[in-house]
């Protein structure tokens, strides 16, 4: 018999899980991708991956999802008109990435500078400027069996990802629904992986039981408590006869150890030819189930 | 002096074991400065166990912060805010949420009673260190801070000048994963670039994008395969790929026990590793000097 998820009562709101690690390649795309999978066939929820990755997006190379929406991604660079400026040097002034200048009675534009605010269009007395669309990005959502999936793609050129995680996440995440939401994460501490945790119910860690896996996991959790405190659990890939520092961690930081996946060179040429590590060995399924069902008992625990 | 940076596209195939096992074969007939550029998961420190000799605050974060007591609640400043950093607070006043105000201004400027100002804060710090393969220079972005890009450009600046004072013939820079931000402040002047990556699909995926990037800024790549020999078939596609476009093949890292062991030990892995795998690394380090000064 297949094992089910039997609805917690009561609950009638979203559940949106933020999957990060700190340290690149410990394995989150893989937790994400076959925990989604697997909440989707047995869930009576309407199930989501959502790959927030939107510099290396991964997710879908393991989903081979089928696209049916697709939306471009802009931001507002502004425009001089050069017929009404005056180079007065309000918006120069006001300007705080120092993306406009004045020279030889003109104002210049650096676009790589620009964070797309729209404090120079505000300021000028003269009206002289206007803004026009840039193509940042472009969000895509369809499905993969049951499975609904997202993601965005950072156009190359573009340096800034998190304007495309937060329309991404816009467009994806309704206000009211019932859904469950997992978000796979940038690797790192800063502003995508910031844009990435906002207005998440629960965040799960996955390291490994390296020096860096270690180092970068407790950049993430210090990430969560200073800005967030979301509970949050740890899944330790690549398992085996190192993790009791990431276990005295966890116990230091009260963080539960929800899941071990061992280090196994078959699990690795899985991953690597973008198979699902649920569909290569099905005995992983009851563990991805027991997985969710921890972090489902502590979001509605947190709820209640 | 050499500018030679480390890149991935996908986290965790291995930069900083490569820039570190790069860095301790270097150090033997050269003079080197190292560079750690990944500011917000620095790890190139853990195996290189410096001693750091200066810290310097990293003035980075601007942010906007309300004055409630002059805050009329007229809702301007979440009118014009483009990240969503604004909310109105349950008192009868609106509150800027500093994880994601970008210090733009724009509500400061639009702000009717003059309540809000831009205030700087410390977001991170960054070290000139010595250790026994040359000096090296590392940050520390605060979790959750903003301007990684600014703190990269800061801690290669001062390579440059470090290495200049020092006479150094190669900067060996370890580089942030993705294709944002950090990533394209590390790429600007560098003089060539090695892109670490491993035969899986995720790998190739992320190493074509992160390529591109590379091209976008026209610094010349060459390649390093990781776990080698896990996924022939796809190994085949990425070595046809740089075939194909001209990437030189520097070198290629075994799927192997004895280096995944050897990557627990805190020291570059040419430090731990048996004799017979270090030709691996010295050849490595052969094309890859061969590569950057044909360009």
């Amino acid at each position: 018999m297949r094992p089910t998820l039997t609805p917690i009562p009561g609950w009638h709101k979203s559940m949106v899980i933020t999957i990060a690690s700190g340290k690149g390649g410990t394995g989150k795309t893989t937790v994400a991708v076959n925990l989604a999978h697997t909440i989707a066939q047995d869930n009576q929820h309407s199930t989501w991956l959502v790959d927030c990755d939107v510099e290396a997006p991964n997710a879908a190379l393991f989903l081979q999802p089928t696209f049916v929406e697709e939306v471009p991604v802009e931001r507002l660079l502004p425009v001089i008109d050069n017929e009404k400026c005056t180079a007065c040097g309000v918006c120069v002034h006001a300007c705080q990435f120092n993306a406009l200048a004045i020279a030889g009675g003109k104002v210049l534009f650096f676009k790589e500078l620009c964070h797309a605010c729209g404090s120079c269009t505000l300021v000028c007395p003269e009206d002289a400027i206007l803004e026009e669309p840039e193509l940042v990005g472009m969000l895509q959502k369809g499905y993969s069996g049951p499975l609904q999936f997202a993601q965005g793609t950072l156009e190359i050129g573009f340096s800034s990802p998190t304007p495309v995680i937060r329309s991404l996440k816009k467009w994806i995440l309704p206000e009211q629904s019932n859904d469950i939401f997992l978000l796979d994460a940038s690797p790192g501490t800063s502003c995508p992986v910031v844009e990435t945790m906002r207005g998440s119910d629960y965040a799960l860690f996955v390291t490994e039981p390296t020096p860096f896996g270690l180092h970068d996991l407790k950049l993430v959790a210090e990430l969560n408590e200073k800005e967030f405190q979301l509970p949050a659990g740890i899944v330790i890939n690549k398992s085996g006869d190192n993790d009791a520092e990431i276990e005295q961690f966890a116990q230091e930081k009260d963080l539960p150890i929800l899941m071990r996946i061992p280090l196994s060179r078959q699990f690795a040429e899985a991953y690597s030819s973008g198979k699902l590590l649920v569909e290569e060995v099905p005995a992983l399924r009851s563990a991805f189930l027991d997985l969710y069902r921890s972090i489902h008992r502590d979001v509605t625990k947190e709820n209640r | 002096m050499k500018e030679i940076l480390i890149i991935s596209g996908k986290g965790g195939t291995g930069k900083t074991t490569v820039t570190a096992a790069l860095g301790d074969i270097a150090a033997k007939n050269k003079h080197i400065v190292l560079a750690d550029a990944d500011v917000d998961a620095a790890n190139l420190e853990l195996l290189l166990d410096p001693k750091i000799e200066q810290t310097y605050p990293f003035i980075g974060g601007k942010i906007a912060v309300i004055d409630r007591t002059s805050c009329i609640a007229c809702g301007r400043c979440e009118e014009v805010c483009r990240f969503d950093a604004v909310s109105h607070s349950t008192e009868d006043t609106y509150t800027i949420d500093s994880a994601f105000c970008e210090g733009c201004g724009a509500c400061v400027h639009q702000c009717p009673v003059e309540a809000i100002q831009i205030q700087s804060h410390q977001s991170g710090e960054w070290y000139r260190s010595s250790s026994s393969y040359g000096p090296l220079l590392h940050a520390n972005l605060f979790p959750g801070e903003e301007n990684s890009g600014k703190l990269v450009t800061q801690v290669k600046e001062d390579a440059r000048t470090y290495g200049k004072e020092a006479r150094a013939e190669i900067l060996l820079i370890d580089g942030p994963p993705g294709i944002g931000c950090p990533v394209t402040a590390a790429l600007s002047g560098v003089d060539s670039t090695v892109i670490v990556s491993e035969p899986t699909l995720t790998g190739f995926h992320d190493m074509k994008r992160v390529k591109a990037v590379a091209d976008f800024f026209k610094i010349p790549t060459q390649l390093v395969i990781n776990k080698s020999d896990l996924n022939p078939q796809i190994q085949k596609e990425m070595l046809g790929f740089a075939d194909e476009i001209g990437m030189r093949l520097a070198g290629m890292i075994p799927y192997d026990e004895k280096i995944m062991a050897a990557q627990l030990q805190n020291r570059p892995i040419t430090r731990s590793l048996p004799e017979e795998y270090l030709p691996l690394f010295t050849q490595m380090w052969i094309e890859i000097s061969a590569g950057s000064n044909h360009n």
